[in-house]
């Protein structure tokens, strides 16, 4: 066993094309391509998105991990075209069919909330602290799906039930300080369905809240994704949330996407050797007082990005090739792809990617 | 191993204009010489008041705290900074935790110079001393915090925590602010110092895999008083009391086989202003029967090391 040999083909970093009659594959609501971003300054420009390719399929949900300035935020941002300016967005994203990066400003604000609707990290920042939960569901259902006030104030109750929050007749009157942390996330998920949308980009949606509150909230996303056939890009650091949440992953690093596939083979089997440091580098429950395997180095400084494969400086199985050619992003098996030049071998017979394989 | 820290009945209540948030209720714990303990327990469940209390950077209303052997007493400034010099503190956020006006030399520097008047060539070897212990060197002697990442901020926080050799260290959360793949990097380094030191540590976390990765005993609180109490392995192999087993469920995994396991606790954290009258888990709790909602339970011992506060243990 192991995954393809052949020498990558085609530009760094280059426009990846999955096989064609991968029946998870062609029926996309999210398709990203060679995505760059980059924030020009005088000094120096920040390359925080550097050929990000990425693919979401209708109706999973997709995990896309990475560690703070891998630019997994950004490209989420992207998708919405809400790139702060001066940023420079190159590259396709397509959206529903609808080509994001390059399009006018008010095309783009169509998508927003009816297409795609986004849940930040902290529902305290996203709320407006001077008007009532009710007011500002109603205002974005009135905005986004264009009907009355009161059908509106009717599906933001019904929104506020469905994410379980107790007594919604109550909440539509509170202000966001009067609710938790765990509360105001729920609002924030109500207010992303109440528009309907095809897609879901939670950023990062647990990291602010404590564990028994991100284990509700985990839950509840988890089942109202199923409930309505959602396509969620879930955007998080923490790999057990995404093993818990998540049908297929991506990781990205520095701006780039690493390695995607499956959940269950790609934690199983990692190919890529940061997915496999990662891994081993964090305490999981249940390991006991086993020794870490330590990632040497940093992140790196996206001004200045290492050539190459952004990796290898901190990579264990870098080779001379790694430091000068980017490795491009090419499909292996099981519906996985990797961009490393020297991937990890899977481990023979055990992994579950085999038998799609060989079906 | 010696008994180093002992905390007896430590209550603090903190007066607001809203009325009393009982912070800390009755905790009592030891951490013995060389022992890591684990503090564990969502936000706002008292944590970081009985840490701070340990450090007398608040007062507590009563309760003793002993080191040593010897009492903390006294009210003057000078026994607080006498008492500094035995435990001190790495705290959560090394981007707040370190002046950014002050060069590395002048942060590991000022223990030394507040608590032993070192200047000069001493107290420049000394703080070399303390940097090349977290792995850093003397070109980073002049260098300011900004020009360090996250992990390096850390270790620099340990340094100084280290400039006083003190005996216990207390550790808030010390991996909670930095990245995934640096998080390694300091517990490895912790436990490192902690051999080579023979440093005692109470760790304060609510990230229950860090806990099992790095202590020996583990002590989980929940609303300002302790639930359950034991060595780590047996706590979490099989808690007795039900906001631990929660606490456990609530992990997610990151084997998808495991993925169905998450099970929350419903509800949520009290408000510590207005807490239930009896056990104040009793609201999310699936076992709490009328008893419960009487009088809160006391911490009662139950086998070698462990005991917890349920009337209905599992």
């Amino acid at each position: 066993m192991g995954v393809a040999t052949t020498a990558p083909t085609g530009q760094p970093g280059g426009v990846f094309v999955p096989q064609a009659g991968n029946a998870v594959m062609t029926d996309n609501l999210l398709e990203i391509r060679d995505l760059h971003v980059e924030f020009p300054g005088l000094e120096r420009t920040v390359k925080a998105v550097r050929g990000c390719t990425l693919f979401v399929a209708k109706g999973e949900v997709m995990g896309l991990v990475g560690e703070s300035g891998s630019g997994k935020s950004i490209t989420a941002l992207a998708c919405l075209g809400l790139v702060p300016p001066p940023g420079r967005v190159t590259g396709s994203i397509r959206l529903d069919g609808h080509e994001v990066v390059g399009a006018l400003d008010a095309d783009n604000e169509r998508l927003r909330g009816g297409v795609a609707a986004m849940i930040f990290q902290n529902p305290g920042k996203a709320l407006n602290p001077f008007f009532t939960i009710g007011r500002q569901l109603t205002d974005v259902i009135v905005n986004v799906r264009r009907i009355q006030q009161a059908a509106a104030r009717g599906i933001a109750i019904a929104a506020l039930t469905e994410v379980r929050i107790a007594d919604p007749d109550r909440a539509m009157h509170k202000y966001p300080h009067q609710l938790s942390g765990g509360q105001l996330q729920r609002v924030m998920i109500a207010m992303a369905l109440a528009c309907k949308p095809k897609l879901v980009i939670a950023d990062e949606p647990t990291t602010a809240l404590d564990v028994t509150i991100q284990a509700q909230v985990i839950v509840l996303l988890r089942d109202l994704a199923r409930e309505h056939g959602l396509t969620v890009l879930f955007i998080t650091h923490d790999l057990g949330v995404v093993g818990s949440v998540c049908d297929r992953l991506a990781v990205m690093y520095a701006g780039r996407v690493m390695e995607s596939g499956s959940v269950d083979g790609l934690l199983a089997s990692p190919a890529h050797p940061y997915t496999a440091s990662l891994l081993r580098a964090v305490p999981m429950l249940g390991r006991g007082r086993t020794e870490l395997m330590q990632i040497p180095g940093t992140v790196p400084n996206m001004a200045a990005p290492p050539p190459g494969c952004a990796f290898h400086p901190r990579c264990p199985s870098a080779g001379p090739s790694c430091a000068s050619e980017v490795p491009a992003m090419r499909e292996t098996n099981g519906g996985r792809s990797i961009a490393c030049h020297h991937p990890l071998p899977a481990p023979a017979g055990s992994s579950e990617d085999v038998g799609t394989l060989a079906s | 191993m010696t008994e180093l820290l002992s905390v007896q009945n430590l209550t603090k209540h903190f007066a607001t204009r809203h009325g009393v948030v009982r912070a800390v209720e009755d905790v009592s714990f030891t951490v013995a010489s060389g022992e890591t303990v684990a503090l564990v327990g969502e936000s706002g469940c008292g944590k970081t008041t009985v840490a701070l209390s340990l450090l007398r950077l608040i007062r507590p209303d009563s309760g003793f705290v002993r080191f040593e052997g010897a009492d903390l007493e006294g009210t003057s400034d000078r026994s607080a900074l006498k008492w500094r010099q035995r435990l001190s503190i790495v705290f959560q956020n090394p981007y707040s935790s370190l002046d950014p006006r002050m060069r590395i030399r002048d942060i590991v520097g000022e223990p030394l110079v507040t608590a032993y008047g070192l200047k000069g060539k001493a107290l420049t070897e000394r703080v070399l001393r303390h940097l090349t212990e977290v792995g850093l060197g003397s070109e980073h002697l002049a260098r300011f915090p900004h020009e360090f990442s996250g992990g390096q901020r850390q270790r620099i926080a340990i340094a100084r925590a280290l400039a006083l050799e003190p005996k216990l260290l207390i550790l808030d959360e010390p991996t909670a602010a930095l990245d995934v793949s640096i998080q390694a990097q300091v517990l490895n380094l912790l436990q490192v110092l902690q051999k080579r030191l023979g440093l005692s540590y109470l760790f304060i976390s609510h990230n229950l895999a860090t806990v099992e990765n790095i202590a020996d005993r583990v002590l989980v609180m929940y609303l300002g008083r302790m639930v359950e109490e034991g060595p780590v392995e047996q706590v979490f192999a099989s808690p007795r009391h039900p906001y631990t087993r929660g606490l456990l469920d609530s992990v997610p995994s990151i084997d998808p086989k495991l993925r169905g396991r998450l099970k929350p606790v419903t509800g949520e954290l009290p408000s510590a202003l207005n807490p239930p009258p009896g056990c104040a888990f009793a609201p999310r709790c699936a076992w709490a029967g009328e008893e419960c909602r009487a009088a809160p339970p006391h911490l009662m011992p139950a086998g070698p090391g462990r005991a917890h506060a349920c009337l209905h243990p599992l």
